[in-house]
């Protein structure tokens, strides 16, 4: 019985970093990267917290979301070892070249990111790292759709033997 | 017994000689082994008009013995929301004020985690005419190895917060481990001489300084980090940088971030990889671009 109780306190003291372990973090930028209009900087504060109180909610996934003010932290938090995903949701032609190439850089390295709204579908990171459902991206155009004005994406299955394509209509 | 006066004289003498001397023994050991010997910045930063309008800052040491390596260090800090000493007060101040100290705190415990601390450094200013107390938080130190380099000079990797008097924070400054935020608008030139030997970078733009065989500033020495290796005593070192000093070359949001009165410059020199803390220069300097509202 002695042995039990001490192999169970060895196996409980190996065990403890891992229970004690930091959960992953999960950097959230919601923003415009342009001038905003009165009100808007609040509406995507507003978007931001929400994103995180449902990341916070579901504690099957054990991540710690950190709602962050500007593109440069966004960038900065992916480097973190903690970080398992970012999530950006901004205007793809207000992120300058060198955090682009960072971006590109640390999703080399491991770090997940998904993006919402025009980063997902216009510009090099559409292209480099975010592809939505598909292997490659191409930049908005303008269409009609149902009779009203919206912004259509082309994706292209590239590759149809990658696993991500499976399932996708031609 | 009569002790003769000159003799006391003589003696009171040696002790004060003898007292001085120690004093700058113990100076000499306690003191960093280099010396800065020039050091220079805007006193009105961002208010240029012309094309030709840049803003210098130079920094130049001497080796007083052999050092293996010297690095110097630059950041750039800028006030962000909420100033506490602003006259009219908004509403939502104090609430600002927890979400920086919260922010600073979240990045802090990050980094504990990972067994690292931001290297804290403690200088006193003079803001407005006024003292004042900064206390400088920077991150980049630890996190910089871990960053890709392409972005330095747009991670918030320095915060400092502003003590008055009494030692309540009176505003909050965020920067960068660069030479000046965003890099590729800003660094018109940077010059880096040790004793004869120059190396310059110059913009894209500067033709006739890249036919000189001067190289691209984006290739200057990353994170606003310049090393040097293997110095000689008596070695002087200089670095020159100049920094595009006309708002309207900015992007108007970073321009509108700028609202504070006040930018911070920094310049932190490590000997064998150590903070020398005796010679972290703090600059503080008005923002030319600033506008009352």
């Amino acid at each position: 019985m002695a042995r039990i109780r001490s192999m169970a306190l060895i196996v409980f003291v190996l065990c403890l970093p891992f229970a004690l372990a930091e959960e992953g973090i999960v950097p959230i930028l919601c923003a415009n990267g342009y001038q905003q209009l009165p009100g808007e900087s609040a509406i995507f504060r507003a978007y931001a917290s929400a994103l995180a109180e449902i990341i916070q909610n579901d504690t099957t996934l054990g991540l710690k979301p950190v709602v962050v003010g500007s593109l440069g932290e966004f960038v900065e938090y992916l480097a973190f070892p903690q970080t398992y995903v970012g999530i950006i949701s901004f205007y793809a032609a207000s992120i300058p070249t060198e955090l682009q190439a960072a971006m590109i850089e640390l999703f080399g390295r491991g770090v997940g990111l998904i993006g919402m709204n025009e980063v997902a579908f216009a510009g090099n990171l559409s292209r480099s790292i975010l592809p939505v459902f598909a292997n490659a991206t191409s930049e908005g155009r303008l269409t009609i759709v149902g009779g009203k004005i919206a912004m259509g994406h082309t994706y292209v299955k590239s590759d149809p033997t990658h696993p991500v394509a499976a399932g996708l209509s031609d | 017994m009569k002790v003769e006066k000159r003799l006391i004289g003589v003696l009171v003498m040696s002790l004060i000689v003898g007292s001085l001397i120690s004093l700058y023994l113990i100076k000499e050991k306690i003191e960093t082994p280099i010396n800065v010997i020039d050091q220079s910045f805007p006193l009105k930063a961002l208010a240029g008009t012309s094309e030709l309008d840049q803003d210098k800052y130079s920094v130049a040491f001497i080796c007083r013995e052999a050092l293996k390596q010297v690095a110097v260090s630059f950041s750039y800090l800028m006030p962000v929301r909420p100033n506490l000493t602003e006259p009219s007060p908004k509403v939502d101040d104090a609430e600002k004020a927890g979400e920086k100290i919260e922010q600073i705190s979240e990045k802090f415990a990050l980094m504990q985690d990972l067994g690292y601390a931001p290297e804290v450094t403690v200088s006193d200013v003079q803001i407005g005419g006024e003292k004042r107390t900064i206390v400088v938080y920077d991150f980049g130190v630890a996190l910089n190895p871990a960053l890709p380099a392409s972005g330095s000079s747009y991670y918030a990797t320095v915060y400092a917060v502003v003590l008055n008097k009494s030692k309540m924070i009176e505003g909050f400054y965020e920067g960068v481990s660069d030479y000046f935020f965003m890099r590729e608008l800003s660094l018109r030139g940077l010059e880096i001489t040790v004793n004869t030997n120059k190396t310059t970078y110059v913009s894209a733009d500067d033709k006739a300084g890249l036919a000189a065989g001067a190289l691209l500033a984006a290739k200057a020495p990353a994170q606003g980090r310049i090393a040097f290796s293997d110095l000689a005593r008596n070695d002087r070192v200089s670095i020159i940088y100049r920094i595009n000093s006309r708002y309207d070359v900015y992007p108007k949001l970073f321009a509108k971030q700028l609202y504070g009165k006040y930018l911070v410059h920094m310049v932190k020199f490590e000997i064998d990889g150590e903070l020398a803390r005796d010679k972290v220069l703090v600059h503080v300097i008005e923002n030319g671009g600033y506008v009352e509202v």
